[in-house]
Parts: C-alpha cells; sequence; structure tokens
C-alpha cells in the first residue's frame, strides 16, 4: 500500500451562531508524517473534532472553513468537490466514531453494512473475494468471525461494537484512517482490547492513523506524535516521548499531571484550575491565561506565536524559556 | 468503630411484566458495611450491578430480601416519620449531572427551594446561596447565581450537584460514576472535593466507579469492594488492593489502566482476560461467574462456587485458587 501523509496549513474553522459567527479552530498547522499515528488531545470544545470534521467534509450546516488548507497526497481537499470528496471517503480516508452504536444502521446484518461499501463504490470484485476481505478485516481486529458476521449491531456488545466499525471502515484499503474518540465511554477491559485491535491494525496495515482523544493514558500507549490542542489553537506538539517527559507547555504539564496514575505517587497529581473558556467569549492574549500558574502580565496582552524548540517539537507560549526548568 | 451502613443477606430482584412476571436477580446475596467516616469504592464493568446496589443503598430499589441497615435501624422498614428523619442523611450524586438538574431553574432556584425546606429563612437565603456556591468554588458566585444548567460547563454542574446534596448535612452521600464525564482536567479537583467533605465533616462516601486510578487518588486509607456479575469477590483496604489483588479479574482491572507514561504504556502488554465483555447479568455462567473469562480457571470453578475466605486479614476473597496459594501474588 501506498502511504500518504496529511498537511494542515493555517485551518480557520468558524461557526455562525444567529448573527455573529465565532472560531472554533484557529490557525492551526499540523503535518502528519505516512505511516504514523498521531494522537490529538485537548479538552472538550478545543476544537479536536471540529479539524477532524473539516478533514472528512462532515462540518455541520453553520460550520465554514476561514482560510487555510489541509493537503491530502499534496492535493488541496478544500478546493475538491462534493463528489469527488465522496469518492475518497473509504477508499483514501476513513473514519470511526465515538458512539459505534449509532454509527451502524440497526435494521441491517453487520455483514450487509460491509457490503454496502464495496456496492457505494461501485468495486467490482466476486462476493468470495469481498467476503475474504471482510474476514480478514474483522479478524484482524480480534473478533470472531462467525459470531459477529451474521448479528444485528443490537446483539453486539458495545466493545465488538466499536471493533466492528473499526474493521468496517478498514475495508476498502484506505491510507488515512481517522478515529474520534474511539474509547470513551467503554468499559476499562473493553477499552484495552480495543486499543490491542488499533495496535494489531496499525502492525499490519502500516496506515496512518489521526487519533483524537481526551483519554491521555491510551494517547501514551497508542501514539508516535502528539499534538495538544487548547480553545481552538495547538498549544505544544512534537513526539509522544517529548510531549510525555519534556512538555513546555503550562497547559501540557497540567493535563498530565491531572492524569492519576496506579504505578506512581499521587501526591504531585493535581487538576488544572478553573474552567476551559467559552468559545464566544474568549480571553484575550493567551487563550491560557486566566488558569496558568505561570502567568505574568504580559500573557494577557500578547497572542502567542508557534515557535519550533527542537526537530518536531513546537510550543506556543511566551514564557517557554523562563518555565522550562522542569515541573515545579 | 460505628457502621454507618450495613447490608446483610440482600437480594435485589427486577420484576417485569404486567400478566406474565418474569423475575431477573441482579445481587443474589450480598453482605458489607461501611463505618462512619470511610470512603467505600464499588468497583466493576458495567452491568454488574453497582448501580442498583447505589440505588438500594439510597432508598430508590427495595430489595426483594434481606436487611439494609442505617445507623442500626432497618431502611426499608420505618414508619413514615422515622423515615423522613433518616432519608435526607443519605444523598446521592449522579453521573450525569446535566440531567439530575431541573433545565427549567437557575442555580439560585436549584439551590433555594431545599434551602427553605431546611428552614433557611427568605432574608438570609441569598446569602446561604452564595456561601454554598462559594464553597464548592462555583466562582464569582454572583455571576452564576441567575445562570440556568446549560451555561454551566460539565464541572460546574456536578459541583452544583454536589453543593445540593450539603443542603440537608448528609452523613452518607453515594456517589454514582460522579467523574467520568468531566474533562481530564477537572476531575482531580472533584475528587478533592469528596476528599475535603470527608475529613472536615465526617461524611462517609460510597463511590462507584471503573476508573481505578481515581479509587487510588482518592486514598488509601479507604476500602475497595470489587464485584462481578453482582457478587462482591474481592473485598479489601485500598492500599492492599494495588499492592496484592487477588482475584484473576482484579488484575485484569489494574492490567488494563492505561499509563501516562509512553514507555511502559508501549510495553504493556494486552490484559490477561480472555473475553473482553462480561456476559449477561441475567445469563450468569454456573459455578465461578468468572470462569468463562479466567485465565488460571481449573476445572471446578465451572461447577462449583467459590467460597469467600480470607487471604489475609481483612482481605476477603472469592476464588477457588485462594485455598491453593494463600496470599502468593
Amino acid at each position: 500500500m501506498n502511504k500518504k501523509g496529511l498537511e494542515i496549513k493555517d485551518l480557520s474553522i468558524s461557526y455562525r451562531v444567529g448573527k455573529q459567527s465565532f472560531v472554533a479552530v484557529e490557525d492551526v498547522n499540523m503535518k502528519i508524517e505516512p505511516g504514523k499515528i498521531v494522537g490529538i488531545i485537548g479538552e472538550s470544545g478545543c476544537g479536536k473534532s471540529t479539524v477532524m470534521n473539516a478533514i472528512l467534509d462532515t462540518l455541520p450546516q453553520n460550520g465554514f472553513v476561514g482560510q487555510g488548507e489541509i493537503l491530502f497526497n499534496n492535493k488541496n481537499l478544500l478546493t475538491l468537490n462534493k463528489e469527488e470528496r465522496r469518492q475518497m471517503k473509504w477508499t483514501e480516508i476513513s473514519c470511526a466514531f465515538q458512539y459505534a452504536q449509532s454509527a451502524m444502521n440497526p435494521v441491517a446484518k453487520v455483514l450487509d453494512q460491509f457490503l454496502d461499501a464495496f456496492y457505494d463504490h461501485g468495486i467490482d470484485m466476486s462476493s468470495e473475494e469481498k467476503l475474504n476481505i471482510i474476514q480478514e478485516k474483522i479478524e484482524m481486529c480480534g473478533l470472531d468471525w462467525e459470531r459477529v458476521v451474521d448479528s444485528y449491531p443490537h446483539e453486539l456488545s458495545g466493545g465488538m461494537r466499536q471493533r466492528v466499525a473499526i474493521a468496517n471502515s478498514l475495508i476498502l484499503d484506505p491510507s488515512l484512517l481517522l478515529l474520534d474518540e474511539p474509547t470513551t465511554a467503554l468499559d476499562i477491559i473493553t477499552q484495552a482490547f480495543v486499543v490491542e485491535a488499533l495496535r494489531n491494525v496499525h502492525k499490519s496495515l502500516g496506515l496512518t492513523m489521526l487519533l483524537i482523544s481526551h483519554d491521555i493514558g491510551n494517547i501514551a500507549k497508542l501514539a508516535d506524535n502528539v499534538i495538544v490542542m487548547y480553545a481552538g489553537t495547538i498549544v505544544e506538539s512534537g513526539t509522544v516521548e517529548e510531549i510525555f517527559y519534556e512538555s513546555k507547555h503550562p497547559y501540557t504539564r497540567g493535563l498530565i499531571a491531572s492524569t492519576p496514575s496506579l504505578r506512581e505517587d499521587l501526591s504531585k497529581r493535581k487538576s488544572i484550575q478553573g474552567e476551559p473558556p467559552n468559545l464566544l467569549s474568549m480571553p484575550e492574549g493567551c487563550k491560557f491565561h486566566p488558569r496558568c500558574e505561570y502567568m505574568v502580565e504580559r500573557c494577557k496582552q500578547i497572542i502567542p506565536k508557534t515557535q519550533v524548540l527542537e526537530g518536531q517539537h513546537t510550543c506556543a507560549c511566551i514564557r517557554v524559556d523562563e518555565i522550562s526548568g522542569g515541573l515545579s | 468503630m460505628k457502621k454507618i451502613l450495613e447490608f446483610e443477606n440482600v437480594n435485589i430482584s427486577y420484576t417485569k411484566g404486567m400478566f406474565k412476571q418474569t423475575t431477573t436477580e441482579i445481587i443474589p446475596n450480598i453482605n458489607f458495611s461501611l463505618n462512619e467516616g470511610e470512603i467505600l469504592a464499588i468497583v466493576g464493568e458495567s452491568g454488574c450491578g453497582k448501580s442498583t446496589l447505589a440505588k438500594c443503598a439510597s432508598g430508590l430499589v427495595k430489595p426483594k430480601e434481606g436487611s439494609v441497615r442505617f445507623n442500626g435501624h432497618d431502611f426499608y422498614h420505618l414508619n413514615k416519620s422515622e423515615y423522613n428523619e433518616m432519608r435526607p442523611k443519605i444523598q446521592m450524586v449522579q453521573q450525569n449531572a446535566y440531567e439530575a438538574l431541573n433545565p427549567m431553574k437557575t442555580v439560585y432556584q436549584t439551590l433555594a427551594i431545599p434551602l427553605k425546606h431546611y428552614g433557611v429563612k427568605r432574608n438570609d437565603m441569598k446569602q446561604s446561596v452564595l456561601e454554598l456556591l462559594n464553597r464548592l468554588d462555583i466562582k464569582p458566585a454572583e455571576y452564576y447565581i441567575s445562570k440556568y444548567p446549560h451555561n454551566l460547563s460539565g464541572g460546574q454542574r456536578q459541583r452544583l450537584c454536589i453543593a445540593r446534596t450539603l443542603i440537608s448535612n448528609p452523613s452518607l452521600i453515594v456517589a454514582d460514576e460522579p467523574v467520568s464525564m468531566i474533562d481530564v482536567s477537572m476531575r482531580l479537583a472533584m475528587l478533592d472535593i469528596f476528599i475535603q467533605l470527608n475529613k472536615e465533616k465526617n461524611i462517609s462516601f460510597i463511590y462507584i466507579t471503573h476508573d481505578l486510578p481515581t479509587v487510588k487518588y482518592l486514598g488509601e486509607s479507604g476500602r475497595v469492594i470489587v464485584m462481578y456479575l453482582g457478587e462482591i469477590v474481592e473485598e479489601c483496604s485500598t492500599a492492599e488492593a494495588f499492592k496484592n489483588p487477588f482475584h484473576p479479574y482484579l488484575r485484569a482491572l489494574i492490567e488494563a489502566v492505561p499509563e501516562a507514561d509512553p514507555r511502559a504504556a508501549k510495553a504493556m502488554a494486552a490484559p490477561r482476560i480472555k473475553d473482553s465483555e462480561a456476559p449477561n447479568i441475567t445469563k450468569k455462567p454456573s459455578g465461578c461467574t468468572f470462569h468463562p473469562r479466567c485465565v488460571d480457571a481449573l476445572e471446578i470453578c465451572s461447577s462449583v462456587k467459590p467460597m469467600r475466605r480470607e487471604v489475609s486479614p481483612n482481605h476477603f476473597v472469592s476464588c477457588h485458587l485462594a485455598k491453593e496459594t494463600p496470599c502468593s501474588k
């Protein structure tokens, strides 16, 4: 399979609400190398799902892309028409969502839902070949073919449904898989099985994955690169080790420090103060300053620019050099 | 130590159907107690009966058999005046704070109605509401007092729910997955509120969750009950549960927790358990209910129900392996 990367340049997305509009995603730049798993972490409302919807062309009606480019295989997706983008779905870019239950047709059997994709893209294959592909993908996700294939979605458990949804997204050999909160709302053991299925898929197919989650533990387990978003902007990005061991932005540090662990001492763990900002009344200057413990007067006025620290590690904080001396 | 809540041989079943009634046994027989000022965590997957137990402990689901005693009185066999006196002492915090609040009532109304019931005069009302909001860190309180639940963030809604439970001055709070719908960065702040209330007012907590790290965060002095398909499979102190987990189910739960440390997390193997999901609670397997998923299952496990044994002081396990290897890893 040929591998294709994704690059997003200066992307801004706004939503219209009544007569006013507000910016949900602002000047987002990211580059996803082919064959890598990239995780986007951030709290609810930080714009991570909006970015994914823009890539998939599934923004809600009141959402529109203000500026920017989404380059997939050096082709700007935003200049393509509806039909061209529809043809790309599943064959080039596919996705799996958080609530697999609502992503499936409740009155069709699992097999029929898989066959739909072949039918929709007009793929000419004997039914035996189709079945072989489907079986291969279902087993790759750690599911029992016999158990799953003839069932209706309601006959499967939550974790199985999620894995069926992942298997379904793989059947036309896409080169980019987008996953929106694939483990949220599942039990802890089920989560571990879904993560294991994703690892297995990545190992056998080597495709590019964009994984959106607020579950920091699972991102640490899966991702090669991590992007941290806060209130519609990217505050820090880098390799998974840079983000977890050498994080520079106070928000990233806070986020990691607020994840309790079973193996470590918990006395240093604490929450970030305050609440994420409302998108309609965004703070001036650095958007994180009302919650930041390193805040100085300058932070209230200057909008921090993304600086490259070394290699792929970037950070958007004006005090990055002053506060980089380890976690207090 | 004084026992605040005792469950003795409690059986909880649901019946459904109008003409042809079918009974489903959710919890066949459960025994446990909660000491005054203790934090008890109930851990298990969805569908294992944790929430049913929480409802039973707070007086919402009547058990079919057995007695639930609160401060020594059988909760479900009280006369009306005794019940009215007892009931406010137990409060609940729900998982979905948005659904637990009345969307048509402002923050002020939400708190003022119960405050009025507990005898706060009209002139002092605003002051009392502000005090409650400030105590739960919903700041600036003056600003939020006239807001509706949809104006608040998830964390603030849950704080408002906790503020509301404190009005009746409870001695037990039953919290059913209180942090699972809150953003990660604010979860620990919510748990800090529980810890603070526990220390300052000596309120006992039943904390129901499937998120083990938060159990550890709540303090090693508490106790943990691990439930599987309506039965207690392991019961011990929190420190002991993470140091010497005994039951294969608890071990799998611990192994499944992802670490926020990429090197450690990438090295982790899949949890040692056979099936990713628990069977339906209405179709329990024979013998030890866990045996179809257990990697260490013996022949005896599929036919004989394991007894509850004490593997070390105050550490109870229901597992056949406990007989042969007393308190190994």
